[in-house]
């Protein structure tokens, strides 16, 4: 069967998901030339800066993420609800606003990179804030946005079923939203603006976006194996009363070394050594639901969102759990802050916590697209997961042997200082670090190229079935 | 009571990032040999692979905490956590294995 009618909902997004990709795009090219910039500094210079690439790169990754999240959340709501989107019309316009939004600013970025910092900057040009350093009109924008699509979820739940997924999206999507509003105001204290500007960042990843995942996850199950609804829906209250439980407090320690009282430390260590416990109650679930189904005879519905979902629950444990528990504990934050043990914990921990199973909700939306029974993994589709999935994981090692030499040189050998700081930046084995990053990364970004041409092709690739083929032999 | 943080020799910190990386391999080690023995999917001699791996992140833990130089205090509460930890595959376990009992014979509505 090919082609089938989709949901107005569906179709938009579908639309969510093109500039989700195109933006993941973006995000792998200002990497680059951040990379390149690390070893040959004058790549650029004064043409697109460090600190703008760098900029680029890690805002075009939040914004994909969010474009991606929520162009999921229209995919599965009318399916979930069993009625079509509330205020669609609405969710259209808003789609436009905010995608005609992210153009300008992106325009702003590149075109007005160096200025003076006023209020007015604030304003139109930058919030000089990592990760959503959108200017404070744009903000104005997104929040509009995000309460047309919130209007969209709870009218359309409430008119609709009330599926356990979608109460739990429910409750989350209202969390992740309220908090960007942390972000919105400035404060001249930089320890208290820092204060709620973790609220976004780290309550975003670490408790409602980990939640969202647990939902959209639980639904891929249900679409790929054919998982029992109600064992879905009663595990994932279970995970968002784990993630929760230790996601928020977690908080601390980015508390550490900002100027907040230093009960932090006790916390932050705490409830940071707890944050793998999840990740340890969704292996176990895993190898159990693994462990029950195996000879059972479900298929998979759909190989390479499954596929996707099973290198989110390795990368997610090994980035955030492995790489997260290295570094956190304040003893050893206190040496390895600042380096590049961050961006190797960050880098593995998004992506496996986030960028997999997004690319894996991008999967059952093609399958739907083309109406499909099944989609099975192409050899595109595999070059795709296996040149990023190893790719990422070396990118990850080579930025963990650069952070290493920092600790060691900048921070044991020379405490930390200004001198100490150009010393390790010069160091051989960081260096080569950045090196092996620069190729992992283009591994990356050649896997990016057969998942594009994957996502556009790979359903007009797949094998006729067995009873297609004989219903267009009867029919000839 | 005020806690400061001690000075760590650098040439304790490979020691500190290779234990801090043992500590949650060891962990999913217990949770997954423990998860697969219960399952029948590994024999049940399997199972004193499941309790040898936490024995291990026990003492990992303690080790951390030496390398950390934590105070006596904290190095009680970690060790009391890896008890705790003793139980949270049991419980995770436990939990699944109810529910899939509950719900597991109602038609699937995919």
């Amino acid at each position: 069967m090919q082609g089938s009618k989709l949901y107005q909902s569906q179709e938009l997004a579908i639309k969510y998901f093109t500039v989700a990709i195109i933006l993941f795009g973006a995000q792998l090219l200002f990497g680059l030339v951040a990379a390149i910039q690390f070893l040959y500094p004058n790549f650029l210079f004064n043409t697109l800066d460090f600190s703008i690439a760098r900029m680029l790169h890690i805002n075009a990754l939040v914004v994909w993420l969010l474009y991606a999240m929520i162009g999921a959340v229209y995919w599965l709501l009318p399916d979930e609800a069993g009625i079509e989107v509330v205020g669609i019309k609405l969710a259209n316009i808003a789609f436009y606003i905010l995608t005609a939004a992210v153009a300008i600013v992106v325009l702003v970025y590149l075109f007005v990179q160096i200025g003076p910092g006023k209020e007015s900057t604030i304003w139109f040009i930058t919030e000089g804030r990592e990760y959503i350093e959108a200017p404070r009109w744009a903000d104005i924008g997104i929040v509009a946005v995000v309460l047309v699509f919130l209007y969209n979820v709870y009218a359309t739940v409430m008119k609709g079923r009330h599926t356990g997924i979608l109460v739990v999206l429910m409750a989350d999507l209202i969390a992740l939203a309220g908090l960007y509003l942390a972000g919105m105001f400035y404060t001249d204290n930089i320890a208290v603006d820092q204060y709620w500007w973790w609220w976004v960042v780290h309550l975003w990843v670490e408790a409602t976006w980990e939640v969202y995942v647990a939902a959209v996850g639980g639904y891929i199950l249900i679409k790929t194996l054919n998982a029992n609804r109600k064992v879905v829906e009663m595990w994932l209250w279970i995970e968002v009363a784990m993630m929760f439980g230790s996601g928020i407090l977690g908080l601390g320690h980015h508390y550490f070394w900002i100027g907040t009282p230093e009960y932090w430390w006790e916390i932050g260590a705490l409830f940071s050594a707890l944050e793998p416990v999840p990740l340890v109650g969704l292996f176990v679930h895993v190898l159990y639901d693994w462990g029950k189904e195996r000879g059972k005879g479900n298929e998979i519905k759909n190989t390479p969102a499954f596929a996707w979902l099973t290198v989110e629950t390795f990368g997610n444990f090994l980035g955030a759990g492995v790489w997260g528990f290295m570094h956190t504990l304040p003893q050893i934050n206190l040496y390895t802050h600042g380096t590049q043990w961050p961006a190797a914990h960050g880098h593995l921990a998004f992506f496996g916590a986030y960028v997999a199973i997004m690319i894996s909700a991008m999967y059952l939306a093609v399958q739907g697209k083309a109406g499909l029974e099944r989609l099975r993994m192409t050899k595109a589709g595999w070059w795709a997961i296996s040149l990023i999935s190893v790719g990422v994981l070396l990118m990850t090692v080579s930025l963990t042997v650069a952070a290493y030499t920092q600790t060691m040189v900048e921070r044991g050998m020379h405490g930390a200082t200004w001198e100490g700081y150009f010393i390790a930046q010069a160091n051989r084995w960081f260096v080569q670090g950045m090196g092996w990053r620069l190729a992992a990364g283009l591994a990356v970004i050649v896997g990016y190229g057969f998942l594009v041409y994957d996502l556009l092709t790979c359903a007009k690739k797949q094998p006729v079935e067995e009873g297609e083929k004989e219903v267009a032999a009867a029919a000839a | 009571m005020e806690y400061y943080i001690q000075d760590i020799p650098s040439s304790d910190f490979l020691s500190i990032f290779v234990v801090s990386a043992l500590i949650i391999l060891f962990g999913m080690a217990y949770a997954g040999f423990f998860t697969l023995v219960k399952l029948k999917l590994l024999k049940r001699f399997y199972m004193l692979f499941a309790y040898g791996s936490w024995l291990v992140l026990v003492g990992l833990m303690y080790y951390l905490g030496e390398l950390l130089r934590v105070e006596p205090y904290t190095q009680k509460v970690l060790i009391g956590a890896m008890v705790g930890y003793l139980i949270f595959p049991h419980i995770v376990y436990f939990l699944l294995d109810r529910v899939h009992n509950r719900f597991e014979r109602e038609p699937t509505k995919p």
